[in-house]
C-alpha cells in the first residue's frame, strides 16, 4: 500500500476496496447517528465547507471545524429527526486521496416533522481513511425553505 | 477509438469550451441523448426541466440561457476520475444574463462519460444564492 508522510505521521493511501467500505460505513454512520464511528471517520481538525448561503442564514458556521462539532451536528437532531433518516449512496469516485460521493437523503425535519428528500454531492480530501476536508453542494433553496436548525438538540 | 480523449481530459476541455460558448465543440463533447440532472428546485421554478434530455437542450442551457458569455469564467478547483466517472468542483464567475448581476458560485459536478462523450451529468450548487441573483 503506498504511503506518504504528513508531519511526523505516515499516512497510507487507501485501496479501492478500503474506500468502498469507508463510503458505505460513513453514510451508514450518518444514517444511524453513530457518533463514535463519525468521530473515527473525521480527522480531529476536519474543515467542512458548507454552502455559503446557509451560513448567511445562520444554519451553520463556515467552515465547520473539528470532528466533535461534525459528530454533534450529524448525530443529533440539529436538522433531522434520528428516526427514519436514510442516506443512499448513488455513485462515488476516488483516487485514494480525494473522494467524491453523490448521495440522497430521506429524513424527517426535526423542527416540523415534515418529510425531507434532497440530493447531495460531497467532495472530500482524505488523510488515510479519515476526512480531512469536505466541500458539499446541494439544493440549498429547497433546504432553506424547509429546515430550521435546532441547536438545543446537540447532546440533548 | 483513435483520438478519443480520456474522461478526465474530456471534462477539462469541456470547461474551456463551455466558458467560450462554442456550440460546435460542445456538440462533439456531449452525447446526442445526454441526460443532464439539475437541482430539483431549479425545475420547480421552471428554470430547467429535470433531467434535460439531448445535446441541443444541454447546449442551449450551457451557452445562452443563464449567464452572459462575455467575462464568463469557469475555474476547476478539484477534478478526479475513475473509470467512466469524473467528479469536478468548480467556480463560476459571470454575470446573470437576465439582469447583469455579478454571480460567483461553486459547483460540484459528476459526469458519466461513454465513448468519449458526456452521457450523463449531475450538478449541485448553492441554489439559494443563485435564485437570489436570478431574481
Amino acid at each position: 500500500m503506498p504511503r506518504e508522510t504528513k508531519g511526523n505521521a505516515r499516512v497510507s493511501t487507501p485501496t479501492a476496496d478500503e474506500i468502498e467500505r469507508f463510503v458505505i460505513d460513513h453514510f451508514r454512520a450518518k444514517s444511524e447517528c453513530d457518533r463514535q464511528a463519525l468521530l473515527e471517520q473525521f480527522a480531529p481538525d476536519v474543515r467542512v465547507w458548507t454552502p455559503l448561503s446557509l451560513t448567511n442564514r445562520n444554519f451553520v458556521e463556515r467552515p465547520t471545524v473539528g470532528a466533535e462539532r461534525m459528530a454533534d451536528l450529524i448525530a443529533s437532531e440539529f436538522f433531522y429527526a434520528k428516526a427514519r433518516r436514510a442516506w443512499t449512496v448513488e455513485d462515488w469516485v476516488s483516487d485514494g486521496v480525494k473522494l467524491a460521493v453523490r448521495a440522497s437523503l430521506k429524513a424527517i425535519i426535526a423542527a416540523t416533522g415534515e418529510p425531507y428528500e434532497n440530493s447531495y454531492t460531497f467532495f472530500y480530501r482524505l488523510e488515510g481513511l479519515r476526512i480531512a476536508e469536505s466541500w458539499e453542494a446541494f439544493d440549498t433553496a429547497f433546504a432553506a425553505d424547509r429546515v430550521q436548525p435546532q441547536p438545543d438538540s446537540i447532546r440533548a | 477509438m483513435t483520438g478519443q480523449l480520456a474522461p478526465a481530459d474530456l471534462i477539462r476541455k469541456h470547461f474551456v469550451t463551455k466558458a467560450k460558448g462554442d456550440r460546435e465543440e460542445l456538440r462533439k463533447e456531449i452525447a446526442p441523448d445526454v441526460r443532464w440532472w439539475a437541482p430539483a428546485s431549479a425545475a420547480a421554478k421552471g428554470i430547467v426541466e429535470n433531467p434535460m434530455v439531448g445535446a441541443d437542450r444541454a447546449i442551449d442551457h450551457l451557452t445562452v440561457e443563464m449567464y452572459e458569455e462575455e467575462g464568463r469564467e469557469w475555474t476547476i478547483t478539484h477534478l478526479l476520475s475513475e473509470g467512466d466517472l469524473v467528479a469536478v468542483r468548480a467556480r463560476l464567475q459571470a454575470r446573470v444574463a437576465k439582469n447583469g448581476k455579478d454571480y460567483d458560485n461553486t459547483y460540484l459536478f459528476l459526469y458519466r462519460v461513454t465513448e468519449g462523450r458526456i452521457a450523463e451529468a449531475w450538478v449541485e450548487f448553492d441554489t439559494a444564492y443563485a435564485f437570489d441573483k436570478f431574481a
